[in-house]
C-alpha cells in the first residue's frame, strides 16, 4: 500500500489533510456565528455581509489568490508561500458553502423554540448548543462536509498564494497538476487517492447525520 | 401584581395598554390580531415596546424612561406558546427539567402528579398527542418557577374533547401552584372557566376590564355581529348512584343534574358543557316535562340589549341563559328572582375522558 505512492505524493496528500482539516478548524465557529446572525437578524447590513460572503464562491479562484497575496504581502511577509497561507486560502473558499449550508438548516427551524428556552433562562450560548445544534445538526455535517471537499480540492488560489513546493505547499491538486505537466509521471494514484478521500468523507458525514438522528430518537425514548 | 403601560407600533395599528393586574388568573380576551399575543411578548421581553414599562411587584422589567430592559432570560417569566412548541429531540423529563439548573420552584413530582405525567417521562416529545404535548409545555413552564405564567391560547388546535381536558388540567395547575396567570384567549366560556379578572383588546385599545361575567355586556354592546356562541363549562363531580340507563348524576354541589353519557366506570370529577341557548327558565316548578333536570336558580346578573338577553344563573356554578328579550319582560326577571332552570340531560355533555387530579 505504502508503494502505492512514493513519498512526495505521500507528503502531498497528509499536507492536504492537514491544511483542509485546519481549514475547517479556522472557519467553524465564524460559520456557526454568521449563519445563525443572518438566518435570524433582520438588520439592513444583511445582504451586504450576505454578498461579501458568497464572493469567494464566485470569484475565479485566481483573482482571490491574488487578493490574499497582496493582503498576506502588505500584513505579514512571511504567512505568503508557506502552508498557513494554503490553509487561509482553502478556509476562504470554502466558508460560503459552509456558512449557506447551515444558514438553510438554521431557517427551518421554529425560531419560537429558541425563544421557549430563553424564557425558561437558558443564555445564548445554552439555546445554541442545546436547541440550534441538535435541530440543525445534519445541515451542519453536510456543510462541513462541502466545504472540506471545496478545500481539499482547492487549486487556483492556493497555487497563487502558497505557491507549489514540494514537501512544503504542494497538496493533492497541485501535485496531480505538477505529474500531469511532466511526463512519465503517472497521476492516477493522486487521483484514485483523492476519490477514495472523498468517499470516506461521505461515508463519515452520513454515519454523522445517521448517529445525530439515532441520538435524538434515542434520547427521545 | 402586574403593572403595563406600553405603546407598540404594529403593522396596521398601534398597540396602546395601561393595565395594573392584581388578579390571580387574568384573561386576555379578543379577537385574532387585536395585539394580545404582542403584549405577552412585551412583558417576556421576546420583544421590547418603543415607550412605557413593565413591572412585576417591586421588580422593573422595562421601563423606557429609566432606560430599564432585563434580558428575556432573566425575567423568570413562563410562556407557553401556541401549539406548546416542546424541543422534539429531547425527552419529556429532558422538556420538564430544562430550566432546572439555578432556579428553585415547584417540585418536579408534584408538577408530573397534578399534569398526570408520570407515564409520560421517558418518552419522546415528537411522540406525543397534542393534548399531551400541551401538558408537558405547561409543566415545563411551571417547573421554571416563574414570578409570572403566560398562557397564548394554549388549546389552539386541539379537538372539542381534548380542549376540554385540557382546560381541566390548566385549572389543576392555577388551583395547586397559585401563581399570577396571564390567559389569552378569543374563547369568552374558557376565561369565565378560567379567569378571576378579564381585559378585553381590540385593534390594539384595551376596550374593557373586568370580572368575565361582565364581558359579556360589553361584547353584546360593542360588537353585536362577533357575538358568540355562549357555553357554560363547569366542574361536574359524578355520584355513584346511576340514574337510569344511558344517564348519570352529577353533583353540582347543592342540587344534582342527570347527564347524559355512556360508559363513565371510574369517573369522578369532570369538565361538563352545556349551550346557554339550550337551557329555559320558568317562574314556576313545571310538570309533565320529558326534561330530567328542573334546578332551583338565582338571577345573579342581567345583560340585555334589543333582541337577546343573557341572565347569569347561580344554580350551584353559574350558568349564562340566553333568552330573548320578550321573554325577559313577560317574566319580569330581574336580578335576584328565583327561577327554575330547565336543562334535558343529553344538553349536558361531558368534555374529557379521563379523571383529572384535583
Amino acid at each position: 500500500m505504502l508503494a502505492f505512492l512514493n513519498s512526495s505524493e505521500w507528503t502531498a496528500v497528509a499536507l492536504s489533510l492537514k491544511v483542509s482539516v485546519c481549514a475547517m478548524a479556522m472557519i467553524l465557529v465564524p460559520s456557526m456565528l454568521l449563519a445563525t446572525w443572518l438566518a435570524r437578524s433582520t438588520s439592513r447590513l444583511k445582504a451586504c455581509v450576505d454578498t461579501l460572503i458568497v464572493v469567494p464562491l464566485v470569484l475565479p479562484p485566481v483573482i482571490v489568490g491574488i487578493g490574499l497575496l497582496v493582503l498576506l504581502g502588505n500584513v505579514g511577509q512571511s504567512l505568503a508561500f508557506t502552508w498557513w497561507a494554503a490553509v487561509i486560502a482553502s478556509a476562504i473558499v470554502s466558508m460560503p458553502l459552509l456558512v449557506r449550508t447551515l444558514r438553510a438548516g438554521i431557517e427551518t427551524i421554529d425560531p419560537r423554540l429558541q425563544q421557549v428556552a430563553t424564557t425558561l433562562g437558558a443564555s445564548p450560548f445554552r439555546v445554541w448548543m442545546t436547541i440550534t445544534l441538535p435541530q440543525c445538526w445534519p445541515a451542519l455535517v453536510g456543510g462541513i462536509t462541502l466545504a472540506w471537499a471545496r478545500a481539499i480540492g482547492e487549486f487556483g488560489a492556493t497555487l497563487i498564494v502558497a505557491g507549489n513546493i514540494e514537501g512544503k505547499t504542494q497538496t493533492i491538486p497541485l501535485a496531480m497538476y505538477t505529474h500531469w505537466q511532466v511526463e512519465g509521471r503517472n497521476v492516477w494514484p493522486l487521483a484514485l487517492t483523492s476519490v477514495l478521500i472523498a468517499l470516506a468523507a461521505v461515508f463519515v458525514s452520513e454515519c454523522l447525520i445517521r448517529k445525530g438522528r439515532n441520538h435524538k430518537t434515542n434520547a427521545a425514548r | 401584581m402586574l403593572r403595563v403601560n406600553l405603546q407598540k407600533q404594529l403593522e396596521s395599528f398601534t398597540l396602546r395598554v395601561d393595565l395594573t393586574l392584581s388578579a390571580r388568573v387574568t384573561g386576555v380576551f379578543g379577537p385574532s390580531g387585536s395585539g394580545k399575543t404582542t403584549l405577552l411578548n412585551c412583558i417576556a421581553g421576546l420583544t421590547n415596546p418603543k415607550d412605557g414599562a413593565i413591572r412585576v411587584d417591586d421588580t422593573d422589567f422595562f421601563d423606557s424612561s429609566k432606560r430599564i430592559n432585563v434580558a428575556c432570560r432573566q425575567r423568570q417569566v413562563g410562556y407557553v406558546f401556541q401549539e406548546g412548541l416542546l424541543f422534539d429531540h429531547l425527552t419529556v423529563r429532558q422538556n420538564l427539567t430544562y430550566s432546572r439548573h439555578d432556579r428553585t420552584g415547584p417540585a418536579f413530582e408534584q408538577v408530573v402528579e397534578v399534569l398526570e405525567l408520570g407515564a409520560l417521562l421517558e418518552r419522546s416529545a415528537r411522540h406525543l398527542s397534542g393534548g399531551e404535548a400541551r401538558r408537558v409545555a405547561i409543566g415545563r413552564a411551571i417547573l421554571s418557577a416563574p414570578r409570572l405564567l403566560l398562557l397564548d391560547e394554549p388549546l389552539t388546535g386541539l379537538d372539542r374533547r381534548m380542549s376540554g381536558k385540557t382546560l381541566s388540567y390548566i385549572r389543576s395547575v392555577l388551583d395547586a401552584f397559585n401563581m399570577q396567570t396571564i390567559y389569552v384567549s378569543h374563547s369568552i366560556s374558557d376565561i369565565v372557566y378560567l379567569c378571576d379578572e378579564v381585559v378585553v383588546l381590540s385593534d390594539g385599545e384595551v376596550v374593557g376590564q373586568g370580572i368575565p361575567t361582565e364581558l359579556l355586556g360589553t361584547m353584546a354592546s360593542a360588537d353585536r355581529d362577533r357575538l358568540p356562541v355562549l357555553k357554560n363549562i363547569f366542574p361536574l363531580t359524578i355520584l355513584p348512584t346511576k340514574a337510569e340507563e344511558g344517564t348519570v348524576v352529577g353533583d353540582l354541589g347543592d342540587q344534582t343534574v342527570e347527564v347524559g353519557a355512556r360508559a363513565v366506570t371510574g369517573r369522578r370529577n369532570v369538565t361538563a358543557m352545556v349551550y346557554a341557548r339550550d337551557i329555559i327558565l320558568a317562574n314556576q316548578k313545571p310538570t309533565g316535562l320529558s326534561a330530567r333536570n328542573i334546578l332551583c336558580g338565582r338571577i345573579v346578573r342581567l345583560d340585555a340589549d334589543d333582541g337577546r338577553c343573557v341572565a347569569s344563573v347561580d344554580v350551584g356554578p353559574h350558568w349564562m341563559v340566553e333568552i330573548t328579550r320578550s321573554a325577559m319582560d313577560e317574566m319580569q326577571l330581574k336580578v335576584g328572582s328565583d327561577v327554575y332552570v330547565i336543562v334535558k340531560a343529553s344538553a349536558i355533555q361531558l368534555l374529557e375522558n379521563s379523571e383529572p387530579t384535583r
